[in-house]
């Protein structure tokens, strides 16, 4: 049975930091159909998880180790059934999508050629996450962090064609 | 005019993106939801689990109903007796490692932790299982051979060695087919955890580059000693039937 007072509860803290639902799904997924199932995985994740929650770490940590956990260690990566480029949506993705810009295209272009904790890692940068930070979400030293992102941005900035970095 | 990077455009670009936030979830949606089975992989050990401890329990009174059937037969009665004992064995090994699956509160935990956790539920607990899983094909072909044999033909009649033979292939060949799907099932998704693993490890200070490595001995001392045991098992077998 579920309580009522106890979701509202989780689903209002949920609300606040859903983008990071959606940036994991839209990272980790192969097509839409496995973004949306990622996503919804997630938040299933999150409320079987929610007293793993103790009040150390901040709620936005906790949703991003929850989601990173779901789509790296507990999923099994399914391989694309549709081509990206010809796959169906539906009219509230298509709307959704229509938003990213070409930047946002090519960025994500890049990155999926990263690998899962990479993958992790250049999410995090991105959301001007504290190395201190990254590192407790991801399980590492904070000067691994240092070295890899220095790695994984030149690495990145190659891909996006940017000559300073790479 | 300041020089930015195009990586640092992305970046801004990324931060911009409104789109991340989307629609807000709906009550009524995540109520439909939370009801909803995931298809994660801990689900899927669990469900191998369950269903082959169901299967077992059927197995144990096909069993049970062969002891009582062929009473008057010391042979027949000291080899179901041991297979009922063995089932009963397996069928408590399998509950010990459903009941050893990580719980949910893993996944708020770092990410190495909960790939070192599931790499070692897996190596520790879960292949053991499986080989137990595997068990099942044989004993189906067991009780669904002499029960039938029994209705058939109101009873046993002494092996020779063709009959013996086809036997022991059927048996093993059940072992072969049943064993391997289950580990063909699971390898994909433990290589995945592996190259996380690896990855993880990868530039780290950390001393052990590849965590996996020491597991894999592992599970290659593992194969070596349930094959021995399955080895033997079928001696036994042969050695009870040939009386």
């Amino acid at each position: 049975m579920i309580d009522r007072a106890e979701q509202s509860d989780f689903l209002a803290k949920v609300q606040e930091h859903r983008n990071i639902i959606r940036k994991v799904g839209w990272l980790y997924g192969r097509n839409n159909a496995d973004r949306e199932d990622l996503e919804q995985d997630i938040l299933l994740q999150l409320w079987r998880s929610r007293e793993s929650f103790d009040g150390r770490s901040a709620f936005s940590t906790w949703v991003y180790r929850v989601s990173l956990n779901t789509a790296i260690t507990f999923r099994r990566r399914q391989r694309p059934s549709v081509p990206l480029d010809h796959e169906p949506q539906t009219p509230a993705r298509q709307a959704e999508e229509a938003e990213f810009t070409d930047e946002l295209r090519q960025l994500h272009g890049a990155i999926a050629r990263l690998g899962a904790i990479e993958k992790a890692l250049i999410l995090l940068w991105l959301d001007e996450r504290s190395y201190a930070e990254i590192a407790d979400t991801l399980g590492i030293s904070t000067k691994n962090v240092s070295v890899r992102l220095v790695r994984i941005r030149a690495k990145l900035a190659h891909l996006v064609g940017d000559k300073e970095d790479s | 005019m300041m020089n930015v990077s195009r990586l640092e455009q992305l970046r801004a670009a990324w931060r911009e993106t409104l789109s991340f936030e989307g629609a807000p979830i709906e009550e009524a949606a995540i109520e439909a939801l939370l009801k909803r089975q995931s298809r994660d992989v801990i689900r899927q050990f669990r469900v191998a689990l369950l269903m082959d401890i169901a299967l077992k329990a059927v197995i144990a009174v096909a069993l049970a109903v062969m002891l009582w059937l062929h009473r008057h037969q010391p042979g027949l009665t000291a080899l179901n007796t041991l297979t009922l004992l063995g089932t009963a064995l397996c069928i408590a090994f399998e509950r010990a490692a459903l009941n050893a699956i990580p719980g949910p509160e893993l996944a708020g935990g770092s990410v190495r932790a909960a790939l070192e956790a599931m790499f070692t539920y897996y190596h520790v607990r879960f292949t053991r299982a499986l080989y137990l899983v595997g068990v099942s094909g044989p004993l189906v072909f067991y009780t669904g051979v002499v029960h039938y044999l029994w209705y058939r033909y109101g009873g046993l009649r002494p092996f020779d060695g063709i009959d013996l033979a086809v036997f022991v292939i059927g048996l093993a060949l059940a072992y072969l087919l049943s064993a391997g799907a289950q580990q063909a099932h699971f390898r994909r998704y433990l290589r995945e955890v592996e190259d996380c693993l690896r990855e993880i490890a990868r530039d780290g200070a950390e001393p052990d580059a590849d965590p996996a490595a020491s597991l894999r001995a592992r599970r290659l001392r593992h194969s070596l000693a349930w094959s021995l045991v399955l080895l033997v098992g079928i001696l036994l077998l042969a050695w009870l039937a040939l009386r």
